[in-house]
C-alpha cells in the first residue's frame, strides 16, 4: 500500500497532500524552494507510485475520482518547471482513473496566476477547472 | 576595482537615485533572501498599489535575489561573495537593483541571454517561456533558464545591465529593472 504524501507548508514551499483514499489531492501555498528539485522530486516520485497502482488495480478506473488543487499564491521560475512535471505525470495517470480534474485556483485579481493556468491547460491533456479565491 | 561593501555603495551611488525602499549589501544566501523577502512584504504595504503590481514586484523580487544567490562567483582569498540589493520607487515606478560578482568566463554567455530576452517582444518572450518549460532542462544550479524571459514579461521593460571589471577572472554584474505599478 503506498503511504501518504503529507509535506507541511513553509514561507517558501507549499504543503502537499496525496493519498491513495482521498478524493481531492491538495498543493497550497508558495512555491519558491532554495533547491526546487530536492522539493519536487518526492513529488513526482509518489505520482509515479500512484500511477503504478493504478494500474494494477482495476477497481480505480471503474470508480476512483480524483480532483488535484493546486491552491497557489506564486511560485518562481525554477518550479513552473516542475509543475509542469507534476501536470505531465496526472496526465499519465488520468487514463487509469475513472475522472481526474486539475483545479486550478487563483486569487481574483491575480491575473498572471489565471494565465499560467490557462497556458498549462492548452498543453496538458486532463480537464482544469478554474475557480477565484 | 572593487573590492568591498564600501566600493559596492560607491558603485550604486552612480547608478540609482535616493528613494530607497529596501536595501542590502553583504553576502547572499537564501536565508538572506529569504528575509528581504518578508522585509518586503511588509513595506509594501504603505504603498497604494494594486495587489496584481505587488504580485509582480515580488515575482521579480524573487527571481533577480535567485539570481544573485544561484549564479554569485565562488568566494576566492580576494573576493568575498559580496552582492547588492536596491529597491527604490518614485511616484509609482519602482526600480530593483541586483549586483553580484560573476566569472569573466561567463559574462559572454549571460550577455547573450540579456541581449536575447531585450531584443524579444511579448509574443514571443511568451513562447520561449513556454518552449522552455516544456523542453528545457535544469541547470546545475537547480534553475530553468527562465528567470530574464519571466522579470521581462511581469515588469513591462527591457532589462538594463552593465558588466564591471573587478580583475582578469571576475566581473560585476549589476542587473537593473523598472517596474511600472498601478495605483488601487
Amino acid at each position: 500500500m503506498l503511504e501518504d504524501l503529507i509535506i507541511d507548508r513553509t514561507e517558501y514551499t507549499p504543503s502537499i497532500s496525496f493519498s491513495v483514499n482521498a478524493k481531492d489531492f491538495m498543493i497550497v501555498g508558495e512555491a519558491r524552494p532554495e533547491n526546487a528539485g530536492k522539493f519536487f522530486e518526492p513529488v513526482l516520485l509518489w505520482l509515479k507510485n500512484f500511477s503504478e497502482t493504478a494500474h494494477n488495480d482495476e477497481s480505480f478506473k471503474q470508480n476512483k475520482s480524483v480532483k488535484v488543487y493546486f491552491i497557489l499564491d506564486y511560485f518562481n521560475s525554477s518550479s513552473i518547471k516542475y509543475l509542469y512535471d507534476v501536470l505531465k505525470q496526472l496526465e499519465f495517470i488520468k487514463p487509469y482513473l475513472f475522472s481526474l480534474e486539475i483545479v486550478w485556483s487563483h486569487e481574483s485579481s491575480d491575473e498572471d496566476m489565471y494565465e499560467n493556468g490557462v497556458e498549462f491547460s492548452k498543453i496538458i491533456d486532463v480537464p482544469f477547472i478554474f475557480e477565484k479565491r | 576595482m572593487i573590492q568591498s561593501a564600501t566600493d559596492l555603495f560607491n558603485l550604486y551611488e552612480n547608478l540609482n537615485g535616493k528613494n530607497v525602499v529596501l536595501n542590502y549589501v553583504g553576502l547572499f544566501n537564501f536565508n538572506i533572501s529569504n528575509n528581504l523577502l518578508i522585509m518586503f512584504k511588509k513595506h509594501i504595504n504603505q504603498f497604494n498599489i494594486k495587489l496584481v503590481s505587488k504580485k509582480k514586484l515580488y515575482n521579480i523580487m524573487v527571481e533577480a535575489l535567485d539570481n544573485v544567490c544561484k549564479h554569485n562567483a565562488p568566494p576566492t582569498s580576494e573576493h568575498s561573495a559580496l552582492g547588492i540589493f536596491f529597491l527604490e520607487h518614485n511616484q509609482g515606478e519602482f526600480s530593483l537593483t541586483t549586483g553580484n560578482l560573476i566569472l569573466t568566463k561567463n559574462v559572454q554567455n549571460v550577455t547573450n541571454k540579456l541581449m536575447l530576452t531585450n531584443r524579444l517582444d511579448v509574443d514571443e518572450l511568451k513562447q520561449n517561456y513556454k518552449d522552455s518549460i516544456i523542453n528545457g532542462t535544469i541547470s546545475e544550479q537547480g534553475t530553468a533558464g527562465i528567470g530574464f524571459f519571466d522579470m521581462c514579461l511581469k515588469s513591462g521593460n527591457k532589462l538594463e545591465y552593465r558588466f564591471d571589471e573587478v580583475d582578469e577572472l571576475h566581473h560585476f554584474f549589476t542587473l537593473k529593472i523598472k517596474i511600472l505599478t498601478e495605483k488601487n
